[in-house]
């Protein structure tokens, strides 16, 4: 820890006095003198609850902070088993029980808006993670269970059920799982199935196969083929990622797109530049200006929503 | 700063071609070994990746793999971190029967305010970290404190600044 300047070290002793539960008049008298002998004084002070309502600000007021920040640093060995997925599915689990269930909402819609990702989660256990600008229906009942992706993309996390199958459907096939999780995307015209965590089963009009966990397929417009190693990875939205293995920018910029609002327009001379890299899809702007370092490229924004990208 | 010319934005590009071309299956393969799940170790990967993208000069990098397993092995961390305190946290809320849950953008906010508040503290001891958390958060006397933590007043007192301090360190 650097040294601090003294009158912050002081304005810090002051503040604690302040808080401790005991500052009478004469304290608080003796404060304002303190404050008013020097201007380094009050600039301190200030500074110093400046930063605190920037860092203690958003926890103040606030029920069960304190419990979350004393967790123990000791349990890390414990979690291996419990990150990701599971950790994923049981914060969403807690943060969806008390709200109104979806089974209301049979049937119904699911969306979201741009720059959005929203777990909803069902009746039957499952959830869903709609990525932005993505929408499904859902249709769960006694014996079926059938969620078709309409536009974007979405992961399933399927409660085991084994009486009743969960179908994830898009007009180019679907994949029936019993348990497990998969990713499908029909992002940038290029549908993607991944199976993420147990198998699932892919029919589509012309095939049928198995895909294990880890393993991904892309339609060609025949057939779901297997994925080459040069792709745009279509799970890394799941956590707010572009992962990009050597690709074009105009695909590139079609999966930011979802997340940028206003429109992304892309010059024809830069549009086959090929690039690699994982870009963060929660600030279009700052992926945006990670491709101008890479590449050579002229970003400008008219009338705040409109974005032009040409070579530099 | 003045923006990149042409052609050292491709020179760039071609560095972080390489180092992903070269380096990701390495690292992926080393994070899938100590992690078993593959999505973990994915996502991992990849913010490592986003992270050596970020650096001013990736062609100054000497020792790729020494580089990227120090900031997967940093990122490894603090994931784990993020969930002990994800879990504290819905924990205390749940069992103090919170009226309505959070949003999913009010919760992702707590969850960074929390971060942050977390590596501020993080040199100072379970028991200052404590005292500081009571009195700056939950508004509790260094009396009533000084007798949930068993320490003296004035030790709360000196908590309670160890606290301040480490709050208003300029970011490293």
């Amino acid at each position: 820890m650097s040294d601090l300047p003294p009158a912050v070290t002081e304005a810090i002793e002051w503040y604690a006095q302040r808080t401790s539960g005991h500052f009478d008049e004469s304290a608080q008298r003796a404060l304002e003198a303190w404050l008013a002998a020097d201007v380094s004084h009050r600039q301190a002070w200030v500074a110093l609850q400046q930063r605190l309502a920037r860092t203690l600000g958003p926890l103040a007021e606030r029920q069960g902070t304190t419990q979350a920040l004393r967790a123990s640093h000791g349990r890390r060995h414990l979690l291996r088993g419990a990150l990701g997925l599971g950790a994923l599915a049981v914060g969403t689990q807690l943060l969806t029980v008390p709200g109104a269930p979806l089974h209301a909402r049979w049937g119904a819609d699911l969306r979201t808006a741009s720059a959005q990702r929203k777990t909803f989660r069902l009746e039957d256990g499952s959830s869903l993670l709609l990525n932005a600008e993505s929408s499904a229906d859902i249709d769960v009942h006694a014996t079926a269970r059938r969620v078709s992706l309409l536009r974007g993309a979405l992961m399933a996390t399927v409660q085991q059920d084994l009486a009743r199958p969960f179908v994830l459907a898009c007009p180019w096939g679907e994949s029936r799982l019993y348990g497990g999780a998969c990713v499908l995307s029909m992002q940038a015209r290029q549908p993607q199935l991944w199976a993420l965590d147990g198998p699932l089963e892919l029919q589509a009009p012309l095939q049928r196969t198995t895909l294990q966990a880890g393993q991904g397929v892309a339609f060609d417009g025949q057939l779901w083929q297997p994925i080459a190693p040069r792709h745009i990875d279509q799970r890394s939205w799941v956590r707010g990622l572009l992962e990009v293995h050597d690709q074009s920018l105009a695909s590139v910029i079609e999966h930011l797109r979802p997340y940028h609002r206003g429109i992304l327009q892309v010059a024809p001379e830069v549009a086959e530049l090929r690039i690699s890299g994982v870009f963060s899809l929660d600030d279009s702007r700052a992926a945006l200006h990670a491709l101008r370092d890479m590449l050579p490229l002229r970003i400008t924004h008219y009338l705040g929503y409109w974005t032009r990208i040409e070579h530099a | 700063m003045t923006p990149p010319t042409s052609s050292h934005a491709l020179q760039r590009n071609d560095v972080l071609r390489r180092l992903f071309g070269e380096h990701h299956s390495w690292l992926l393969d080393r994070l899938r070994l100590r992690l078993r799940c593959r999505d973990d170790a994915a996502d991992i990967a990849a913010e490592t990746f986003a992270q050596v993208v970020a650096m001013p000069d990736p062609a100054a990098i000497r020792e790729p793999r020494a580089l990227l397993s120090t900031i997967g092995k940093r990122l490894l961390y603090a994931r784990w971190r993020r969930a002990d305190i994800e879990r504290a946290y819905l924990q205390a809320i749940a069992e103090q029967g919170e009226a309505t849950a959070p949003s999913p953008q009010e919760h992702w906010l707590v969850m960074e305010a929390l971060m942050e508040v977390d590596r501020l503290l993080d040199g100072l001891s379970s028991k200052a970290r404590a005292a500081f958390l009571y009195s700056q958060l939950d508004g509790l006397t260094y009396a009533t404190i000084a007798a949930e933590l068993g320490v003296s007043v004035t030790r709360v007192h000196q908590y309670v600044v160890q606290g301040l301090k480490a709050c208003y360190q300029v970011d490293p």
